[in-house]
């Protein structure tokens, strides 16, 4: 008997960015231990506090975590909603979203991703040029399991 | 026992967007499909473009296919709708090589392109925009963009 595979997909999971601003900002870790995702796909929007500037660009690395004692996690990161400032960033760069022409203060970045094997616990660690606007701004996830029919 | 795993081929099928007489842009300015909703989780899906293009494109020019991901709560990349529609692509992945024209292309010159979004998740479209200087051809029947899910299978 041929067994298909197919995307069991997780509700839509919303990662907490706290009060953001122009700083790097690292969110509260998803805890994937029990879940246990295979792939993530990251889903972000960031909308800027007044008018950004054209070509300011948003900037996304994951943070991993090896649930060890002590954890280790990408560039010291805390584990919590905080501003990160390392330097230089040796996380994993994820991408970057753009602001384009005409930009107004209405307007927001949009950015997505997959995420391939995050492991235990992992992270999203947002830099933005521009001050964002953290009410008006998120950044979410969709896990997604293999399961054979 | 082993068990080998198979690519699971369904039906090709056409998704809903009008490009006729689509405009030329260098800013973006284009045009989405209709979101497609993953209701059967499938693995992967390949895409496949037909355009013809409009009287006197320049050469050298391209059109540019963008993927759209929607998270099933309202979230779709730069703030696309569920249906087909204008749309100024910004942030969106592009899929694919530029579909580029010939240098001295003729009136009516098909292009062609496919590439392949790998877990699309809940919910996924195109949108695409052509810079040749001129708007498609005006038939919406000259032009299509079609997709084929397929799912690993284990044998």
């Amino acid at each position: 008997v041929a067994n298909k595979s197919i995307d069991i997909f997780g509700a839509s999971t919303d990662l907490p960015t706290g009060t953001m601003s122009s700083d790097p900002r690292e969110v509260t870790l998803a805890d994937n231990t029990a879940n246990r995702f295979e792939i993530c796909r990251l889903y972000a929007y960031i909308r800027a506090s007044g008018t950004p500037a054209v070509g300011d660009l948003v900037n996304f690395y994951l943070i991993q975590h090896d649930n060890g004692s002590p954890a280790h996690l990408s560039d010291g990161a805390s584990g919590v909603t905080s501003t990160i400032v390392p330097v230089p960033r040796n996380a994993v760069y994820l991408g970057s979203s753009w602001v384009g022409p005409s930009p107004s203060s209405t307007m927001y970045v949009s950015f997505e991703c997959l995420l391939y094997q995050p492991g235990h616990k992992w992270s999203i660690l947002v830099d933005p040029d521009f001050v964002a606007w953290s009410a008006h701004s998120y950044i979410r996830y969709v896990g997604i399991n293999r399961e054979i029919q | 026992v082993a068990n080998k795993i198979l690519d699971l081929f369904a039906s090709s099928a056409a998704m809903d967007i009008t490009l006729a007489s689509l405009a030329s842009s260098t800013t973006g300015v284009g045009r989405q499909t209709a979101l497609i909703t993953n209701s059967n989780g499938e693995q992967a899906v390949k895409i496949f473009v037909m355009l013809k293009q409009g009287t006197s494109p320049t050469g050298g020019k391209n059109a540019f296919i963008h993927a759209l991901y929607g998270d099933g709560d309202g979230h779709v990349t730069d703030g696309a709708g569920s249906a087909d529609a204008a749309l100024t692509i910004l942030n969106a992945e592009r899929l694919a090589r530029p579909m580029k024209n010939k240098s001295s292309p003729a009136t009516g010159e098909i292009l062609y392109q496919e590439c392949i979004i790998y877990h699309p998740g809940p919910e996924w479209g195109i949108a695409l925009y052509q810079d040749t200087e001129t708007n498609l051809d005006a038939t919406e029947a000259n032009h299509y963009i079609r997709y084929a899910y397929f799912s690993p299978e284990i044998q």
